[in-house]
């Protein structure tokens, strides 16, 4: 399945998140942005609306991970190719795609631990009242495969690019048109000079759509189905830009 | 060993190599002379498959670069130019990664590392991190990778460029001693390093090769027995005092 | 072409077919899916299923909603907008099962256009959010032949019941009739004649007792052809379903007519109540005035559902608060049941659900005795701390003692009951014939399957407990009518239709904080009472004194009554603290749970993982020192070992 090299450059990769303080310091700031945007601000808050559901945490995931994720992603391959030792790693008997796989898997495995930081709040809802847990465990499969497409869209980018902070402008920008791509004002801009199909095709790229698809409760092959060829798609180019872009 | 045949490279206006074609044996160590920019990184670069050539093979152990890499690359140590490494790692767990990688077996990785520090010397810094060592041991630090799978094919790229005078014997010594049962590519533009450790030379300008031979023969063009007045005259093209091409 | 520029052109083209992939996906994969909800909210339920499989003939769904007014709209149109989404994803359901009889057209109807004015055709409720942006969100079903139903607006907080109003409205599409509804009971529930309400005032002016109709069943006739059955009767036939209030005195051929109307599979709404409070009688009765009397009680045996005698269902949680004669003070009443989602969301059933706030007056305690083939669904019940308690007549018009008659308990206690199957006659021998009667046929076992509700309480659809007096006439006081209304349309359905289940709504609400809310509360109602009664204890003292007074101790009493007023401002200054107090701690509880949760959800993870990290780090210098430790003892050994050589 994975080949040797594939899972030793995981390990490295995932290891390297706790060996350096900007993992910490991501974990960090995710994990406090996360739960105060769930309990502070005003009538959308968890504890005002006093609903055992972790609604009003879902609801915020997709904007933490907006500027969180490109901030993990963008030195997936930039570093590499600024420091030099992407000449080291490609030398070695493992092929882009294995690399460009394992790093990708690295670092959505390192989300998943800062999903995973967010338990608390589970035991929370549980504490208080009697939430649905088919729901939550769907709310957090939909935020795992949602991180894992931004993921990929930010490795693309920080392939494109040797400049980490170019890469996390791009990657920002392209995460915000995903999940907006479904929301009105820019269906509604679209529409104004463009055919039915090509708004509804826009439609169905929103990131956001799906996931709230999937948090409402509803797993369905159709969302899978994005989210997958989203990732295998930005995966792909990104191994074609790594390709191209690795010696310069 | 090494065989690279009519190997050429080029990028979109612009040719950086041009059929250069070489073999070298074990226990051979050939050099591979050349100005800035003459197309050596870039040669060396296609021979360790971290580059696609756009014409030409290069064999490593007879395999192909470009129709068998992981093969070959297995069988290949590769100390690339300024000796990246990731520099929030300590010099063991580096070392440790790398074998990993490299598909030493597990029982022997300790072992391997072990050897390769006395080897480069290493033993005063390797419980520390990368990014603390000076210049002279990281660039140990990385012949060291390069030699963790004892492989029989070696490229370096500028070994012992920026290094002080000792650190430059040291290295220079270790190549030596690596060269018994090893296949060596060393690309440098220090001409006495040539004259130390070289069995065989070759010299390239603008992609092309312009000379192949030993380091005496080289020597033997000047009147003078100065290897720098004839490594001009070829990269150049002048004609130069007492010296026959 | 250069290599370059073919890999650009690689990674552009992926990104375009990824587009198409993902958009031919989304319209392909769209019905695998598993609903992993607690509630099913996204699965249709078994009656749904097979009553759109019944469908022959096409039905044309056209859904309104006014998507672009919405978005343009305020934040609260969001609510709607979630709505929406589920409400199509719904319908998509039914198109699927449909066998291609259903199709769904969704329709977003512009200001001034042919939608929008075939909206309004329609009669889909409008709502004007600006001057030229009109609101709509309905539904309107249409069958080949032309008729045409609609619900003219879609309630999110109706959205539990949602599968059954859309399954309703096809089914009302494929039988559209009007249907017959009969009503027997002993109380007036229905006059002989409709009174205009003009001569009803005038009867009223006039100060003649006027037998005026119940609200609920003028509420009824504008639904349904309503029929009187008169309390003595050979044959109940020709109506869809029979609601009986208050089953008692009934003689026995009426009894046999109810038997034998359950036997050929109908319908039946029953309203039985051990104290009904409504049922006054003459001035100056002092009874009780209870059903069912033992004779309809035979019929309830052989429908599994039994009355308990003189037992009444209370529950402290759900007691509401009243006066018990006018001029006592308001006081928490056991026999005031005010029934809220608690007692109603556990059974997820359409007559019920979304019941919010009905209110039951002496509700009886129902049990089954379970009949083959006879599925028992209760409606309504206490929750699990309520209990039954007996009560003497006398008793019940004393709060204190029916308090002091209740334990909690750990069962809901059941008030109402839905029995569905084939029921047997509680006459195997038939009844005696009078003379030149029709000789009766006697069904012994029903052949089609039936259904019968009973509701433990009269008094809540009566006028009194279920309407309230507003300025345009009668209004609705709580959802007590519509529990009745709910029942009498699910028995004039399909049974189909009746199993057709509620999604439910789970309470989801912080059981930990409302507990503490319920105690605060109960504290304050405590003090306040204290205080009430140190008042009163104070003001009859004063008013002893002001009696005992004469001209020689005036001036000394005056002075005593005044110590006393002081005492009484003091001890009141201090309860009222006190109870400052109480309803302060109830609430800095309730926020100290709040401020614990965000501080364990906002701080102790991230100071957890920075205490990971500083020990992870420590340990990875530890590891790599330890190492060097062992190394250098080797190294050691080794040079000795060399230096003995040498």
């Amino acid at each position: 399945m994975m080949s040797k090299a594939t899972k030793h450059l995981f390990f490295k990769e995932f290891s390297s998140y706790f060996k350096t303080p900007l993992g910490y310091v991501f974990l960090v700031i995710f994990l406090f942005g996360i739960g105060y945007l769930t309990f502070e601000p005003g009538r959308g808050s968890f504890f005002y609306m006093r609903e055992a559901s972790m609604a009003s945490f879902f609801r915020y995931i997709p904007w933490m991970f907006l500027f969180l994720i490109p901030a993990v992603s963008m030195r997936l391959w930039s570093e590499e190719r600024k420091s030099g030792t992407i000449e080291l790693l490609l030398t070695m008997p493992v092929t882009v795609k294995e690399a460009v796989i394992a790093k990708f898997l690295a670092s959505w495995a390192f989300l998943g631990v800062a999903l995973a930081g967010t338990l608390p709040m589970i035991i929370t809802v549980i504490y208080l009242g009697n939430p649905d847990l088919g729901v939550i465990v769907l709310g957090y499969i939909a935020s795992f495969l949602m991180a894992g497409a931004l993921l990929a869209v930010g490795g693309f980018f920080s392939a494109l690019t040797k400049n980490q902070v170019i890469s996390f402008i791009l990657t920002v920008c392209t995460s915000f048109l995903l999940i907006m791509a479904g929301s009105p004002p820019i269906l509604e801009f679209i529409s104004a000079f463009s055919p039915r199909y090509f708004v509804d095709l826009f439609e169905a790229l929103s990131v956001l759509n799906h996931f709230e698809a999937i948090e409402r409760g509803v797993f369905s092959l159709s969302n899978l189905w994005f989210f997958g060829v989203m990732i295998t798609c930005w995966l792909y180019g990104n191994i074609i830009l790594v390709n191209e872009n690795k010696a310069n | 060993m090494l065989e690279v045949n009519s190997i050429s490279k080029k990028f979109d206006n612009f040719q950086a190599v041009k059929n250069v074609s070489f073999k070298a044996k074990q226990g051979e160590v050939l050099g591979f002379l050349g100005p800035n920019g003459a197309g050596k990184s870039t040669t060396m670069k296609m021979i360790t498959g971290f580059l696609d050539s756009s014409g030409g093979d290069a064999r490593i152990c007879g395999h192909s670069i470009s129709l068998e890499p992981l093969e070959a690359q297995r069988n290949l140590g590769y100390v690339p130019e300024n000796a990246p490494l990731y520099e929030e790692m300590y010099v063991r767990e580096f070392l440790e990664f790398v074998a990993k990688m490299r598909e030493v077996k597990n029982e022997k990785i300790e072992e391997r590392i072990n050897q390769v520090i006395r080897m480069c010397s290493l033993e005063a810094v390797e419980f520390q991190k990368l990014e603390t060592l000076s210049k002279g041991y990281k660039r140990r630090v990385s012949l060291a990778q390069a030699l963790i799978h004892d492989p029989k094919v070696l490229i370096l790229d500028e070994p012992t460029d920026g290094l002080d005078p000792n650190q430059k014997h040291d290295v220079r010594a270790l190549i030596k001693k690596l060269a018994r049962d090893k296949c060596i590519l060393i690309s440098t533009h220090i001409l006495e390093e040539v004259e130390e450790v070289c069995d065989r030379c070759i010299i390239i300008g603008e992609g092309e090769k312009l000379f192949e031979g030993s380091p005496e023969e080289l020597k033997s063009k000047s009147n003078k027995g100065r290897i720098q007045d004839v490594f001009r005259a070829i990269t150049t093209g002048q004609k130069l005092q007492g010296v026959t091409l | 072409m250069s290599k370059r520029n073919e890999n650009y052109l690689k990674v552009i083209l992926g990104l375009f077919s990824m587009a198409f992939m993902i958009y031919i996906g989304s319209t392909l994969f769209k019905r695998a899916r598993i609903d992993f909800t607690e509630e099913n909210l996204y699965t249709l339920s078994q009656g749904t299923k097979s009553i759109l499989s019944k469908l022959d003939a096409p039905i044309k769904l056209k859904l309104y909603y006014s998507k672009t007014a919405a978005n343009k709209g305020s934040e609260g149109l969001r609510t709607f907008n979630n709505h929406f989404l589920y409400v199509q994803e719904l319908l998509r359901q039914y198109v699927g099962n449909s066998r291609n009889n259903l199709s769904l057209e969704v329709i977003d109807p512009r200001p001034d256009t042919p939608e929008e004015e075939d909206a309004t055709a329609y009669g889909l409720r409008k709502f004007n959010l600006t001057e030229t942006e009109r609101y709509f969100f309905g539904l309107v079903a249409e069958n080949e032949s032309g008729t045409e139903k609609i619900i003219e607006f879609f309630d999110p907080n109706q959205k539990d019941k949602l599968e059954y109003d859309l399954t309703k409205l096809i089914y009302t599409v494929l039988n559209p009739q009007k249907k017959n509804i009969g009503i027997l009971s002993s109380l007036d529930v229905i006059s002989d004649e409709a009174l205009s309400p003009y001569m009803a005032q005038i009867m009223k002016l006039q100060g003649r007792p006027i037998n005026d109709s119940w609200m609920i069943t003028k509420l009824l006739k504008e639904l349904y052809n309503v029929k009187k059955i008169e309390k003595e009767t050979d044959k109940i036939s020709g109506i869809d379903a029979l609601i009986i209030i208050h089953p008692k005195d009934f003689p026995e051929k009426t009894l046999f007519a109810v038997d034998q109307f359950v036997m050929n599979g109908g319908n039946l709404m029953v309203f039985v109540d051990p104290t009904a409070v409504v049922d006054r009688g003459e001035e100056g009765r002092r009874d009780v005035s209870s059903s069912p009397d033992s004779n309809f009680k035979k019929l309830m045996d052989k429908w599994g559902i039994e009355l308990k005698e003189k037992a009444y269902a209370g529950d402290k949680y759900l007691s509401g608060i009243g006066n018990s004669l006018p001029n006592m003070p308001p006081t928490r009443m056991l026999p005031l049941l005010e029934c809220d989602i608690r007692c109603t969301e556990m059974y997820s059933d359409n007559i019920t659900a979304g019941v919010n706030k009905s209110l039951f007056v002496f509700p009886g305690v129902l049990s089954t005795k379970e009949v083959d083939g006879v599925t028992y669904t209760p409606l309504m019940a206490t929750t699990k701390k309520g209990n039954s308690y007996t009560a003497m007549p006398f008793q019940l018009n004393n709060p204190q003692m029916l308090w002091s008659n209740f334990n909690e308990g750990t069962e809901p206690v059941v008030i109402a009951y839905k029995a569905i199957g084939k029921f047997k006659t509680a006459y195997p021998g038939g009844i005696k014939k009078e003379k030149k009667e029709k000789e009766l046929k006697l069904i012994k076992e029903s052949s089609k399957e039936s259904a019968v509700i009973v509701f433990s309480d009269v008094d809540f659809i009566n006028d009194q407990f279920a309407f309230k007096k507003t300025f345009l006439g009668q209004g609705v006081a709580n959802d007590n009518s519509s529990i009745f209304l709910n029942g009498v349309e699910a028995l004039t359905g399909d049974v189909d239709l009746m199993s057709v289940r509620s999604k439910g709504r789970i309470n989801r609400s912080f059981d930990v904080i409302n507990d503490i809310e319920f105690e605060a509360e109960k504290k304050t109602e405590d003090k306040v009472k204290e205080i009430n009664a140190s008042i009163k204890k104070v003001q009859s003292e004063l008013n002893q004194l002001g009696s005992q007074a004469n001209a020689g101790n005036i001036a000394l009493l005056q002075n005593e009554g005044l110590k006393k007023k002081k005492e009484l401002a003091k001890r009141i200054a201090v309860l009222k603290k006190e109870l400052r107090a109480v309803k302060r701690e109830g609430r800095e509880k309730i926020e100290s749970i709040g401020k614990m949760f965000q501080y364990i959800n906002t701080l102790l993870v991230p100071a957890l993982v920075v205490v990971f990290g500083v020990f992870y780090t420590r340990r990875r210098n530890h590891l790599v020192r330890g190492r060097r430790l062992k190394v250098e003892g080797k190294d050691k050994k080794n040079h000795k070992l060399m230096e003995v050589k040498a």
